[in-house]
């Protein structure tokens, strides 16, 4: 365990400059963009004079220079201050809050259920791989991943909501309903089904191909001939040494998965209306918010270390390979 | 009664149609007694390792097994079903596999792995699973049993995580014992503990089945030995018979392939015949000069205080064990790693103390050829682009190029046929010869070639160690040669230093050291290396 620590000591120390090298890159490629937050109110205003255009400007920070406004943005990202939105008015904080709770729910659940049934899947099709059974999931998962994920959202929101009206089309609960407790957690879950499912069945395929994959690569090993002559059952063999190796580099997938299932997500969110952080990033731009986006991009990149930093936590916990060679020095 | 009974096996692979299918093993008749034991001895593709997998029905799905009959005891094994296999192994039959890192299940502590058996077959109560595998780790004699048990296959050396795998095997006491190539993978000292290991365990009565490449090996343990070629059986018999009057031609090239001090200056493969020794010595003139070299890794002493010279002409072998630093100093030599003190000078000019950007237009002057060609050449590239990049890389005129390929490929015993065949479509001792062909290139003062045979079976062994003899003649070659081998070094070398925890033990010429040793370590080497009873 000791040496589970220290791997995240050092993780969370080196997480520091990524943090940093986002912030500058981002800073600096919004800065090349052109057009600011006044520029966006104007033209939604219909425009206005140099003096106010002037006074707007000055306001919000936008007339000094740009190294001085990112020193100011680095120096308040330090005090945990993600800014004003201009956009929206009211503080980055509170918005990010408000509206990420949606997006982990959709992304987390997706997530699992992709882990879990992918894998099992993958430990069906690896533990005879060749056999009818492992080539007609390996067909149905290569179809499932070659569909688009708003494809299938559609599909899935007019089947199951428009026509059987079994499940609501869109939104993240029902409206003004006054519900509370259980009640409006069911609510909320009854929302998130389509939406999960569709972002769930296509990274499912992604976990199931590559479980396969890697069983029947650890199927060649020595260890497994060795299990085998030990008078092993096949089942045992499958799920002891087998599958229990080829998780392993499912595991690194997970965590690198986690960052583009954030990117997945805008395009789920769009299709059903749900209020969650890729529809923020996306009215962000639209607004030409750029502190926002700034505060946007923060947030993911530090939820994409922290879900990295937790799959080398598991990592080292499974595999009792890794930072071996530092204990050992 | 035997413990088992082997008549007339054959082991066919069914390829498409009945032309394709590929006869690993045919007409293999043999019978382990108690306290016997069976050698079976062949080259890769003899259909050695298809019959010892056979014996415990795991041959593979595509494997047609068989024979006259084949019984264990008094059961007939070739009317199994996967339910009676299992039964049978771990317990009647104890398989041993070659130890190559990946025989342990890298993610199970050693005590799991070798209690598996015990385990699965329910031999002893759960309870008494640990006490059983810390006894059976204590017989196969690993130290510290308590605390190996609970350590993973990483953190235990070759010679240990093949104790294991015998402790495993042995497990479930089954009174045959089948072992796949036990002590390849080991250097000799560790190799000479797990033979007497396994002379133990033959002693306590079991019937042994030892599968193995190297005659030298199972010479010492073996009670009956057959020859398999091609899965043909080509000798079959006791060892004196086998040793001292073999009657097969094949036999008898195999034996006259394995090299020694006594072969040196002889030819091994036999086609081609050659003259006495051509390395008299001469008037020294050294090439590469190495002088106090230290290096160390943390607190590891890896190379330590060594100095030594390389005349030209001369082939000086380095002999050690694997961690001896043997490896480190060949890449020091090379300038893939910088010595913390201590010099290299090539042909009396700096060598180790030049910064890369001037010692990499001198690079071409000292070439390696390494243990795996496979691991050394890009898989996408032909012989023709491998051999072309080096003569790229000394400005070798372009327009000539491809007549200096086809020049350096003779000179190795290869042809145009082979100019345009990528690594995997070369056998083992072809891409042996083209790595050759592509270190001579640059036209190398020194040439270094790191465990270079190690990987080939015996017979392509004695043609590239013959291929050497006669480019080293041809073109006054000066080589580093290193090998865990010794009777590699012995035949190869002009001087030989021994090497042992970073220091150079002791060094001469190789009649006198490695048969007059005079410090321990050497001579603990040379009690350790399975010797032919040949007269």
């Amino acid at each position: 365990m000791n040496r589970a620590l220290r791997l995240i000591g050092r993780r969370a120390i080196s997480s520091i400059p990524v943090l940093l090298i986002v912030v500058i890159g981002t800073f600096f490629l919004l800065e090349l963009a052109s057009g600011d937050a006044v520029d966006a109110y104007l033209v939604s205003i219909g425009g206005g004079d140099a003096a106010l255009i002037e006074h707007l400007r000055q306001s919000y920070g936008l007339d000094q220079s740009a190294l001085t406004r990112l020193w100011i943005y680095v120096s308040s990202l330090a005090r945990l201050d993600l800014g004003w939105s201009v956009a929206f008015n009211r503080p980055i904080a509170g918005l990010i809050l408000e509206r990420l709770p949606n997006t982990l729910y959709l992304m987390g659940s997706a997530t699992a259920l992709a882990f879990v049934f992918g894998t099992a899947l993958g430990i069906l099709a690896g533990a005879r791989p060749g056999s009818l059974g492992d080539r007609l999931l390996s067909i149905g998962s290569l179809a499932l991943y070659a569909v688009p994920s708003f494809w299938l959202g559609l599909v899935l929101s007019v089947v199951f909501a428009v026509q059987l009206r079994w499940l609501p089309t869109s939104g993240i609960e029902t409206i003004a309903s006054g519900k509370q407790g259980l009640e409006r957690a069911l609510d909320i879950i009854r929302h998130l089904v389509l939406p999960v499912s569709a972002l769930a069945m296509i990274y499912l395929a992604l976990f199931l191909r590559l479980m396969r994959a890697g069983m029947a690569e650890i199927w060649r090993l020595d260890f497994v001939r060795a299990a085998r002559a030990k008078g092993l059952t096949r089942a045992r063999i499958v799920l002891r040494h087998v599958a229990r190796n080829a998780l392993l580099p499912v595991i690194t997938m997970l965590g690198l998965q986690a960052a583009s299932m954030l990117g997945g997500s805008v395009v789920i969110e769009s299709v059903f209306a749900i209020p969650g952080f890729g529809r923020l990033a996306q009215e962000a731009v639209s607004a030409r918010d750029a502190p926002l986006l700034m505060g946007i991009i923060v947030v993911s990149a530090v939820l994409v270390i922290v879900v990295n930093m937790l799959i080398d936590l598991v990592y080292a916990v499974l595999d009792p390979r890794v930072g071996a060679s530092e204990a050992a020095s | 009664m035997a413990l088992l009974d082997v008549k007339n096996l054959s082991i066919r692979f069914a390829g498409r149609s009945a032309a394709e299918d590929v006869h690993a093993v045919r007409g293999l008749s043999f019978a382990v007694e108690a306290g016997q034991c069976v050698a079976i001895v062949g080259e890769s593709g003899s259909g050695k390792s298809a019959t010892a997998r056979a014996l415990v029905g795991l041959a593979g799905p595509n494997a047609l097994v068989e024979a006259d009959h084949l019984l264990l005891g008094a059961t007939n094994l070739l009317a199994f079903g996967p339910r009676d296999w299992r039964a049978v192994r771990g317990r009647q039959i104890g398989f041993v596999l070659q130890d190559a890192l990946v025989s342990l299940d890298p993610l199970r502590t050693i005590g799991a792995e070798v209690g598996e058996t015990l385990r699965e077959h329910r031999l002893v109560p759960r309870t008494g699973i640990k006490p059983r595998v810390l006894e059976l780790l204590a017989s196969v004699g690993i130290p510290d049993p308590a605390q190996r048990h609970d350590q993973y296959a990483h953190q235990l050396s070759g010679g240990l995580r093949q104790r294991a795998l015998i402790a495993s095997a042995i497990s479930g006491e089954p009174g045959i014992i089948i072992a796949d190539e036990p002590t390849t993978a080991l250097d000799v000292i560790v190799q000479a503990q797990i033979l007497r290991l396994l002379s133990e365990l033959k002693a306590d009565g079991r019937g042994l089945i030892l599968i193995s490449h190297d005659l030298a090996v199972v010479s010492r343990l073996a009670d009956h030995i057959i020859v398999l070629r091609h899965g043909e059986v080509v000798e079959d018999g006791t060892p004196e018979a086998v040793f001292q009057r073999p009657q097969a031609d094949y036999t008898k090239a195999l034996l006259a392939a394995i090299p020694s001090g006594r072969t040196r200056g002889q030819s091994l493969s036999g086609d081609a015949p050659r003259s006495a020794a051509a390395s008299a010595a001469k008037a020294a003139q050294p090439v590469l000069v190495a002088s106090g070299l230290n290096k160390q890794f943390g607190q590891r002493h890896v190379v330590n205080d060594v100095s030594f010279t390389i005349n030209k002409g001369e082939t000086v072998g380095l002999v050690g064990a694997s961690g001896s630093g043997k490896t480190t100093l060949a890449r020091i030599v090379l300038g893939l790693e910088r010595p913390q003190s201590g010099t290299i000078t090539l042909n009396g000019a700096p060598w180790s103390a030049l910064p890369e950007h001037r010692r990499r237009p001198l690079r071409p002057r000292v070439q390696l050829v390494a243990q795996d060609p496979l691991g050394s050449f890009d898989p996408r590239h032909r012989v023709i682009d491998i051999v072309g990049e080096a003569l790229e890389i000394i400005d070798f005129p372009a327009a000539g190029r491809r007549a200096e390929i086809l020049r350096l490929l003779a000179s190795v015993g290869l042809d145009a046929v082979h100019l345009l065949r990528r690594p995997r479509e070369l056998s083992g001792g072809q891409r042996q010869r083209v790595a050759i062909a592509r270190a001579l290139a640059t036209r190398p003062s020194v040439l270094i070639c790191d465990e270079p045979v190690s990987a080939l079976d015996v017979s392509t062994q004695a043609q590239v160690l013959d291929l050497l003899a006669g480019l080293k003649r041809d073109l006054e070659l000066t080589m580093l040669f290193v090998s865990h081998d010794l009777g590699v070094i012995q035949h190869v070398s002009d001087r030989v230093l021994v090497m042992n925890d970073g220091r150079i033990v002791e060094e001469g010429l190789p009649d006198i050291v490695l048969e007059q040793p005079r410090h321990p370590y050497t001579k603990a080497l040379v009690e350790a290396l399975p010797r032919l009873p040949v007269g």
